[in-house]
């Protein structure tokens, strides 16, 4: 009887374990992908959205809370794509941090409209603003990426966003900002 | 047959309310040390121990980009055992530049003057693991946090009812119990 229960137990610890270990995801096709630089990404995300890509940089910088989101770097910090960890894919390894790490996943585009800004709006008015970072500050990193490293606060940052929404809405036809991320699939460190 | 039945449930309290109390007592430790750390996170780093260095690179001011090759660079790190974690260097502006170094540690050079400041990034044992716990990355950690938690109600539950007496429910127990609810619930609607 005793040694049954062991036996149960040391199953479901075997069962339990054995799917945490490793940081990659079986691939859903064979097909063989370019590794691209995040220079390059970011060059050419507008065609490649919704698309699976491969990109490898630096990882500047963790999440801290959760371990979910990581910002890779390319050339330099305004050359950063955002990548984020599926519920499945578990946090990301603290050793990814200031090391080169190779992502594979779809990439994602974020859109900044008139629309967002109001609720964000709204949201900071309520109090009910989704916070991130160390004490809710907001992510630098994440700033740097949108191109926001000079914007101290919420305030200017709408401010921000929107004087950008309407330059580009002029030269390009476009109301909105685009932003990038990849939903990672399966990443290693290099 | 009342007294029957509050007798059962009483002997079956204890020994769910003990089972449960010993399964769980690893993660019971684990969430309590890992919360106490997180409660104080702007003064206790759970992942990490940080410590700086500075130092200075000698040579005629301001010190030119071009000079800092991945070489010389490497020859930068050495003292600090750190030329085997080189992944890149970058300048964030003209005056400046940036070592990433795998571990998470990293160094930075002021071009103007020559100062730099090395930042030794260190794990923290036990305490960066557990704290990973808490934030519940893994799928499977999430399903066994789960089912801790419906245990957690299950053991208060059975501990609320397994002394009788004046130490029990209708006595001093009871008291504690009302205390334990009124502070959370002052927390709530008073601050």
């Amino acid at each position: 009887m005793k040694k049954q229960h062991l036996l149960l137990l040391a199953f479901i610890s075997l069962m339990a374990f054995s799917s945490c270990t490793g940081n990659k995801k079986t691939a859903d096709s064979d097909v063989e992908q370019t590794t691209l630089s995040v220079d390059d990404l970011l060059a050419t995300a507008e065609q490649e959205t919704d698309k699976v890509v491969e990109v490898e940089g630096v990882c500047t910088h963790i999440c801290s809370h959760g371990g979910k989101k990581l910002f890779l770097m390319g050339s330099d910090d305004s050359k950063t794509i955002r990548v984020e960890s599926s519920d499945a894919l578990g946090a990301f390894k603290s050793e990814c941090a200031n090391a080169m790490v190779l992502v594979k996943g779809k990439l994602k585009e974020e859109r900044i409209d008139e629309a967002y800004l109001m609720k964000l709006e709204n949201e900071l008015a309520e109090g009910t603003a989704k916070e991130h970072g160390e004490d809710g500050e907001g992510c630098e990193t994440e700033q740097k990426a949108q191109g926001q490293d000079s914007v101290s606060n919420e305030a200017e940052r709408i401010k921000n966003f929107r004087a950008r929404i309407a330059e580009r809405n002029e030269t390009e036809g476009k109301n909105y900002l685009s932003f990038y991320y990849i939903e990672a699939d399966e990443y290693s460190i290099l | 047959m009342f007294g029957n039945f509050k007798k059962q449930l009483r002997k079956w309290s204890r020994t769910i309310h003990r089972d449960l109390s010993f399964f769980f007592s690893g993660v019971i430790i684990i969430y309590a040390i890992s919360g106490f750390v997180l409660n104080h996170k702007n003064k206790i780093n759970p992942d990490y121990t940080i410590k700086t260095f500075d130092f200075n690179v000698a040579g005629n001011y301001p010190l030119l980009k071009d000079d800092f090759t991945k070489d010389r660079v490497l020859t930068i790190l050495e003292p600090y055992n750190e030329s085997g974690n080189y992944t890149k260097h970058y300048f964030p502006n003209d005056n400046s530049m940036k070592v990433f170094l795998k571990g998470g540690s990293s160094l930075a050079i002021d071009l103007t003057d020559g100062s730099g400041i090395y930042e030794r990034v260190r794990r923290r044992p036990i305490i960066s693991q557990m704290s990973r716990l808490h934030y519940n990355s893994y799928k499977w950690w999430i399903i066994f946090s789960d089912i801790f938690a419906f245990a957690l109600i299950i053991i208060t539950l059975t501990g609320l009812v397994m002394t009788r007496g004046k130490k029990g429910l209708l006595g001093r127990g009871g008291i504690e119990l009302i205390i334990g609810i009124l502070i959370p619930l002052g927390f709530i609607f008073f601050c």
